[in-house]
């Protein structure tokens, strides 16, 4: 069954309808948005005005605009309000007949529901997906009075929020939903939305918030038995754990206080039978900071810990002492196995050394962990069908845990864990019998990396049971990429792989993917192997961030021996291996996604394609640290400005400069793929965007053989630029010299612009001379030194190393 | 020296820039509307004896490129005997033009010259469209190329004027220019002019739209102290200058008939003011709003006059900041100074000001029977004039 969606409907316009519209809407779905009717003008005259004569839908108009306002953006484009057609429910109901899918987001209460979704069964065309986004109400009463052809096509659906930025999306069959559509709509919300789906029972809080919420409520009461402050609590259950850095207090302060203790309530209240039901019920300390109107951020900044000013102004985070009811300055507890495990960066052997000791610290750490797989367990047959695999996707997805908890109890060793609970005495079900493995193959293991598992255990079958292959989500090793079988070339930095079909991958994996000499060497090597024996190379890989730049710590170690020849060397590498890729005679495909900075950005500007994520966060930053992009990115941003003024030779390119030098000295970052695109850095016509992180290299690889297919043309190196030159350059001149006397930028901020300058403009020669694209290399490249001879950009590198910020100096 | 005369200073009614009533008009066009109402007011003389057409403009290219001195006078029909050319000296331009024809008149080199100025800041923007940096100033003078913004933030540093004084007297600005126009002060010196606005209409057809324009469209009658006080400064982080106390960017055109006494008694032309005398100075380009200071002083010395003379002052409101130096640092009576309001309510359309407050004050002396009017205005890169009228 494949499903052709291309026009959708969401009816609530709460923070939450109005945010899932606008995913919607960026994936390229027509998209209505419609709440109750206003029956007249809004009373303020701005708002009224802002309204129009459309006031009768202002809810609904009102929530597009409040989109704009939302940290972090919900937006990935700053038109998507505008491409989202708001209405009410009283004048606009009719669209629904017109809609590929149906998105109920109303308020969270059974009659009002009930009744908007009859009003829906009048318009909706059979075979049409309804779906309810809720976290409290059974489904099945949502449609207990309507027909069974409605009830076939209507399922729930559980979007963590921002919607934009968490990947899980729970979905919920009832027992009347058609199994077909069904499937069709859950592979297409994964493909198109680019979502991790999870299926989940009908069950109260479904699978993420039932496990994860334990975890939290585990963490609050052992703590407390522990006489474990709040600080010291965020240390041991954060990043030690596999889990966000913000530790438990502190996610909890985000989130809201209220919202916590809400969803907690939620259990102990209905879930009765719950095996750790007493875990559900809130400490008196939360219930003190919420009855005071403390919640966390967003009242002031005050809940578990509160953000407060010095007398000097210096800003300083307090915590709460529930046993004074007061914060205090923070005091963080110390273990003597503490610097060993924060130094391991694999989260297994970090968690064994933890494990291991025998103090309060390592006590929280196993306790949390024991409640969790033992809770985990005793649940999956209830709220996961069984399916070990659907708890940890879910806790991946919806909590950014490293490891689900069945995945990281193999880990571990299941024997010893197993030992272990049972000498604790913790609730197991019967199925929990020794010898299981969970997953087959080994989580962690090269192997699951690569072709991810293929065998999960079966709680209800019990018995190991095979899992459907995702052929269109293209996995990589995260640890030994030497060891896969695909591998063409490695060395430390980077490694070329066979795809198959003629198609060769380039992936980096150095530290953040950082450029570095190695990385160049292997990649001249790459492009020399595919130009041999492949077709089309792809640039990708799936670590946290395509690349966040050059590594900047080989560069401070040539400016601190003021060795400039070395700089000048390793330039002329960068800029050479990127000239090589450039004029491959074959495609090249690079798929940014997250952080694509710097050196990374550069990379991505010199393939012929791109295939980008939705998420990216590209931008030539390196003004940052008192640089300028010296591996060819100014070249590559001056040639297209250049380009867009038909070379000069009737149109004044000064316009076209001054955008690439806009994005250059400001240092400007995407805040989404389409908006890579949309502010010049990637050029329109060779570049797209996908939702889904997951099939992106899969994608990218499809994208690469179209161009072979379609008769790829390399080009060829450039010549007979007209250059802006001298006077161009000495207009920006001017903008910085009034810009520096408005105080807006600092003298060094000029400096540094005047460089990005120099070489946008071709240089200090006369205006229109004809130059060809080396030119602009060397210009890059002496501009390059000249910034790393200056002290205030070795002051900026070296602050950069040391806070990971940049320096305003 | 001769007695030179004026007749017949008229105006277009100022628009702003960009979404103003004279935003989608052509300079050229709106400027020679306000040529033919100049000639026809003045009375019934030969067109033919204009012996040239001066017309100030601060950014002459594009639209109002061309010489549009000659285009301005072929467009309103004047003969084509009568010459033109386009001067530039920023924002004294249409004052600069009147001058010069009263030089050319009392020197008896002409007698009959028609002078004014003209800008349209929504067809050519500040600086010019293409423009180009010298080398020798940015490394010899950067000064210079300082911003408009920041010389009058440095005019409010040098002279010590506070944020609370600049948004006061822009307030006022607007207040006083409510008043006027609800009080149908600018009647006598508009021209309305016929606007068009095309735009597309069904099957391809070309809907014109026509409307007159009348009256200035900058002013806001609703505007708030407190508004004025909320406002972001501009140009420098920390300084005291705002969009709101800064004069607007506009659109407009106004001229004048000058004349000598000969030709005004041989035609009975019935002129409204005798032009007396004309001055420019130069001072430090980083803080050029104070030109007036100096060029105050010189016209006084050369005319005679005192300032307890002057009855109406029209003193351009390039920034309130510099406005209010120069009042303080002359010794202007605050009370003769834009009783109708000024540039940061009215509009500043660079070329054609100058021309504009001459016919402001020239009418406001008729309407209130007072003497002497002054003129004066600041210049880009470092000037100010000043011209002085009497009523006839």
């Amino acid at each position: 069954m494949t499903l052709k969606i291309r026009k959708a409907v969401v009816l609530g316009a709460g923070v939450m309808g109005a945010q899932i519209a606008a995913h919607i809407s960026a994936a390229g779905i027509r998209t209505w948005l419609l709440d109750l009717e206003s029956e007249e003008p809004p009373k303020d005259p701005k708002i009224a005005k802002a309204v129009g004569k459309n006031f009768r839908s202002s809810r609904a108009l009102l929530a597009l605009e409040g989109l704009k306002k939302l940290k972090p953006s919900p937006l990935m484009l700053d038109s998507i309000p505008d491409s989202i057609i708001p209405g009410n429910f009283a004048d606009d109901l009719s669209v629904i007949a017109d809609c590929d899918w149906v998105i109920e987001v109303v308020v969270e209460k059974l009659e009002i529901k009930k009744a908007i979704h009859k009003r829906i069964s009048e318009y909706k065309r059979p075979g049409v997906a309804v779906t309810t986004n809720t976290s409290g109400i059974p489904l099945n009463e949502i449609v207990a009075d309507l027909d069974e052809s409605y009830a076939r096509d209507f399922f729930g659906t559980h979007f963590f929020n921002p919607p934009r930025y968490m990947n899980l999306l729970e979905v919920i069959p009832t027992n009347r939903t058609d199994g077909q559509l069904f499937a069709a709509m859950s592979q297409w919300l994964s493909e198109t939305l680019g979502k991790g789906i999870v299926v989940a029972n009908d069950t109260v809080n479904f699978i993420a918030n039932r496990i994860g919420v334990l975890s939290l409520q585990s963490t609050l009461h052992h703590i407390q038995d522990l006489k474990i402050n709040f600080e010291t609590t965020d240390l041991l259950t954060g990043k030690l754990m596999g889990r966000p850095s913000s530790g438990t207090l502190r996610t909890m302060d985000v989130v809201g206080l209220d919202t916590c203790a809400h969803v907690a309530k939620n259990v102990y209240d209905k879930a009765t039978d719950d095996p750790l039901r007493e875990l559900f019920a809130a400490p008196s300390w939360m219930a003190r900071l919420i009855t005071a109107g403390a919640l966390g951020q967003k009242t002031a900044d005050k809940g578990c810990f509160s953000k407060v000013k010095d007398s000097k102004g210096k800003s300083e985070i307090l915590a709460y002492r529930p046993e004074s009811d007061s914060y205090e300055k923070q005091a963080p507890e110390s273990f003597p196995w503490l610097a060993d495990a924060e130094k391991e960066k694999d989260l297994i052997k970090r968690l064994t050394i933890i494990l291991e000791q025998d103090d309060r610290g390592s006590e929280l750490v196993w306790r949390i962990l024991r409640d969790t797989f033992s809770y985990s367990a005793m649940l999956c047959n209830e709220i996961a069908s069984g399916e070990v695999k659907r708890i940890d996707d879910a806790i991946r997805w919806g909590f950014n845990w490293e490891m689900g908890p069945f995945e990281l109890w193999q880990s571990l060793g299941f024997e010893k864990i197993l030992t272990r609970l049972k000498k604790d005495k913790a609730l197991l079900p019967d199925w929990i019998t020794a010898g299981l493995a969970f997953y087959n193959p080994a989580p962690g293991s090269a192997a699951a990396e690569v072709g991810g598992y293929s065998e999960q255990y079966h709680s209800t079958l019990r018995k190991m049971q095979k899992l459907k292959e995702e052929s269109y989500k293209y996995r990589l090793s995260n640890r030994e990429s030497r060891d896969d079988k695909r591998v063409v070339l490695s060395n430390k930095a980077a490694s070329l792989l066979n795809m198959g079909d003629g198609v060769s991958l380039l992936v980096f994996h150095t530290k953040m993917n950082a450029l570095d000499m190695d990385l160049l060497e292997l990649t001249q090597k790459a492009l020399e192997a595919t130009g041999k024996n492949f077709d089309a190379m792809v640039i990708g890989n799936q670590g946290p961030a395509f690349s966040a730049g050059a590594n900047l710590k080989m560069l401070a170690e040539f400016i601190e021996k003021k060795n400039w020849d070395g700089i000048d060397q390793m330039l002329r590498t960068s800029q050479g291996t990127l000239q090589m890729l450039k004029y491959a005679p074959f495609p090249t495909v690079a798929c940014p996604h997250g952080m694509t900075l710097g050196g990374g950005c550069e990379v991505s500007l010199h393939t012929s394609h791109r295939l980008v994520t939705a998420e990216t966060y590209a931008g030539l930053v390196e003004v940052g640290v008192g640089l300028i992009p010296g591996a060819g990115g100014t070249k590559e941003l001056a040639l297209r400005a250049y380009d867009a003024a038909m070379g000069g030779e009737k149109t004044d390119p000064t316009s076209f400069i001054q955008k690439s030098f806009q994005l250059i000295a400001m240092g400007q970052v995407s805040s989404s793929g389409y908006h890579a695109r949309a502010m010049g850095l990637y050029p329109e016509s060779r570049t797209l965007v996908t939702m889904s992180r997951e099939h992106q290299l899969s994608e990218a690889k499809d994208m690469a053989r179209f161009a072979v297919r379609m008769g790829y043309l390399p080009s060829s190196p450039r010549s007979g630029i007209k250059v802006l030159g001298d006077g161009g350059l000495n207009t920006f001149r001017m903008a910085l010299y009034n810009m520096v006397q408005g105080k807006m930028i600092s003298p060094y901020d000029s400096f540094v612009g005047e460089k990005v300058a120099l070489v946008l403009c071709g240089g200090e020669i006369e205006a229109g001379t004809p130059v060809d694209e080396a030119w602009f290399l060397d210009l890059e490249r002496r501009a390059f030194i000249e910034l790393c001879q200056q002290e205030k950009t070795k002051e900026r590198i070296l602050f950069m190393l040391a806070n990971g910020k940049p320096l305003r100096n | 020296m001769k007695a030179v005369y004026l007749v017949s200073p008229l105006r277009s009614p100022i628009g702003k820039a960009f979404k103003g009533g004279l935003a989608t008009s052509r300079p050229d066009n709106f400027c020679a509307d306000v040529v033919r109402a100049v000639v026809k007011q003045a009375g019934d003389f030969d067109p033919g004896l204009i012996e040239d057409l001066i017309l100030g403009c601060a950014m002459p290219e594009a639209e109002q490129g061309m010489n549009i001195g000659r285009m301005v006078g072929l467009l309103a029909g004047l003969p084509e005997t009568v010459p033109g050319v386009t001067v530039n000296r920023f924002c004294s331009s249409g004052l600069q033009t009147i001058a010069m024809a009263y030089e050319r008149i009392a020197s008896e080199q002409a007698d009959c010259i028609l002078a004014g100025g003209v800008e349209s800041m929504s067809a050519v923007p500040m600086m010019g469209h293409k423009i180009v940096g010298s080398r020798k100033i940015m490394d010899t003078r950067p000064d210079m190329y300082l911003s408009m913004g920041l010389t009058a933030e440095n005019v409010a540093e040098d002279f010590k004027i506070t944020r609370d004084e600049q948004d006061e007297f822009s307030f006022e600005s607007h207040r006083k220019a409510s008043k006027a126009i609800a009080e149908g002060m600018f009647h006598d010196e508009i021209v309305p002019i016929d606007v068009e606005r095309r735009r597309p209409g069904k099957n391809g057809q070309v809907i014109v739209d026509t409307m007159k324009f009348a009256m200035d469209d900058g002013p806001r009658a609703d505007t708030t102290l407190e508004a004025l006080k909320a406002l972001r400064t501009a140009f420098k982080m920390g300084g005291s200058v705002s969009a709101g106390s800064s004069s607007q960017m506009s659109d407009g055109a106004a001229m004048t008939l000058v004349c000598s006494e000969d030709f005004v008694k041989k035609h009975n032309l019935k002129p409204m003011a005798r032009f007396l005398g004309f001055s420019v100075a130069g001072v430090p380009p980083r803080v050029m709003g104070i030109g007036p200071i100096e060029a105050i002083a010189k016209v006084l010395k050369r005319t005679g006059l005192k300032l307890s003379d002057l009855d109406h002052i029209e003193l351009n409101e390039a920034f309130a900041a510099q406005a209010l130096a120069v009042i303080k640092t002359v010794g202007l009576d605050p009370k003769k100074v834009n009783p109708y309001g000024g540039a940061i309510a009215l509009g500043h359309p660079l070329g054609a000001t100058g021309a504009k407050l001459v016919a402001t004050a020239s009418h406001a002396l008729k309407r209130n029977q007072g003497k002497y009017g002054l003129i004066t205005m600041c210049i880009g890169t470092g000037m100010g004039a000043a011209g002085l009228i009497e009523r006839v």
